[in-house]
């Protein structure tokens, strides 16, 4: 049952797609002021735990990936203009990204698998995401005031930079 | 007290983020690693790139605030745009020219301590920043996983621009803005050798 946790655990960090996104919205809401970083990591987590619970459900399968780097690449750019957010939207930001990263965080169904075995590569997930992003929240809180936020900002801009580009492959014709 | 448990909380994640290190045994591009380093070493293993970047990161430094954190943050967005239009296909006349004019305009601001309005700057390594993203975008669609070959570069580019930064800190002694003037110098000279076929990218 450990082992797989421990799946669950590691798996946002997986997929480069939910790092630029965990990186960018961490990073945002850390940036921010106390209420913003507080009730962006709450809803976060609740949101992370409906989008995996909708994984159980009958659903079409689909591909993720380009919300996600856009919601990254919103996430950069916010962080790289540094503007003070208001709550609600930093909650939006934290419940879209949370959903999104959990309803594409289905675990591969093994015939036979046993549910709780399931439930635990869930939990593990939804454990993982949220640890990640709280961790990186507080480096971000620690980081606003260095350097008049010199290392956030830039940092921003990389994740901007990079999911816009990615984003245009995706799109590019074939 | 909840400042202080914070700043204690976050001095023990970053020593332990400091403390590990990256598992890189397996280089294969498809890998988180692999993917990562591959486009890590894109800027690295082109002699122009490195220079305009550092050049970047040094002018920046050497106009002081808020050009210090402006054009290391428009550098990469901007690359962004090129990049897509690299990955697009839609061709850019003198790739190459432009990258090498880069460096030695930049290395030139500096020497000559040609300080701009904000938006002349910003507006100057916008434009250079197109072509590097040009180049960077035509390798994209090679990669194996591009949104790491993507993070890669784009982690050194910003690296190198901080390089940049930390070596045009310098200028706050008086023998070290000499020494900035005199790294500028050897950037524009790059370029100069770049443009001219001399020095090989």
């Amino acid at each position: 049952m450990a082992n797989f946790f421990l799946q669950g655990l590691q798996h946002p960090w997986q997929f480069p797609a939910h790092v630029m996104v965990l990186i960018g919205l961490g990073l945002l809401l850390g940036q921010q002021s106390k209420p913003q970083r507080r009730s962006g990591w709450w809803v976060f987590v609740l949101a992370i735990l409906i989008g995996l619970g909708l994984t159980q459900l009958p659903v079409s399968v689909w591909n993720g990936n380009r919300v996600l780097l856009a919601l990254a690449g919103v996430s950069g750019c916010l962080l790289a203009l540094r503007l003070e957010l208001p709550v609600w939207f930093c909650a939006v930001m934290a419940g879209v990204g949370g959903c999104l990263i959990g309803l594409d965080s289905a675990p591969v169904m093994i015939p036979g698998m046993k549910a709780l075995k399931l439930y635990s590569v869930l939990a593990g997930t939804a454990f993982g995401a949220s640890l990640s992003l709280g961790l990186l929240i507080l480096l971000a809180a620690l980081l606003r005031s260095v350097l008049d936020g010199l290392i956030l900002r830039i940092l921003g801009s990389w994740v901007a930079a990079s999911a816009l580009m990615v984003l245009a492959l995706l799109f590019a014709p074939h | 007290m909840a400042s202080q448990w914070l700043k204690q909380a976050g001095s023990a994640v970053l020593l332990f983020v400091a403390l590990t290190s990256a598992a890189l045994a397996h280089t294969d591009p498809g890998t988180m690693s692999g993917g990562f380093m591959s486009g890590f070493t894109h800027p690295l293993f082109g002699l122009d790139h490195v220079v305009a970047m550092v050049a970047v990161g040094l002018w920046g430094a050497f106009l002081g605030r808020p050009a210090i954190w402006v054009l290391p943050v428009v550098f990469p967005m901007v690359m962004a745009f090129g990049g897509a239009l690299g990955v697009m296909g839609v061709p850019l006349p003198g790739v190459e020219t432009g990258i090498a004019v880069s460096a030695l305009v930049l290395g030139l601001m500096v020497t000559l301590a040609i300080r701009p309005p904000l938006w002349v700057a910003a507006l100057l390594v916008g434009a250079f920043a197109i072509f590097h993203g040009h180049a960077h975008g035509t390798e994209l669609p090679n990669a194996a996983n591009p949104l790491l070959f993507s993070a890669g570069f784009v982690t050194a580019t910003g690296m190198l621009h901080l390089a940049g930064i930390a070596f045009g800190e310098l200028s706050r002694w008086s023998w070290g803005a000499v020494a900035v003037r005199s790294g500028g110098a050897l950037i524009a000279l790059s370029g100069l050798g770049f443009l001219t076929g001399w020095l090989v990218a």
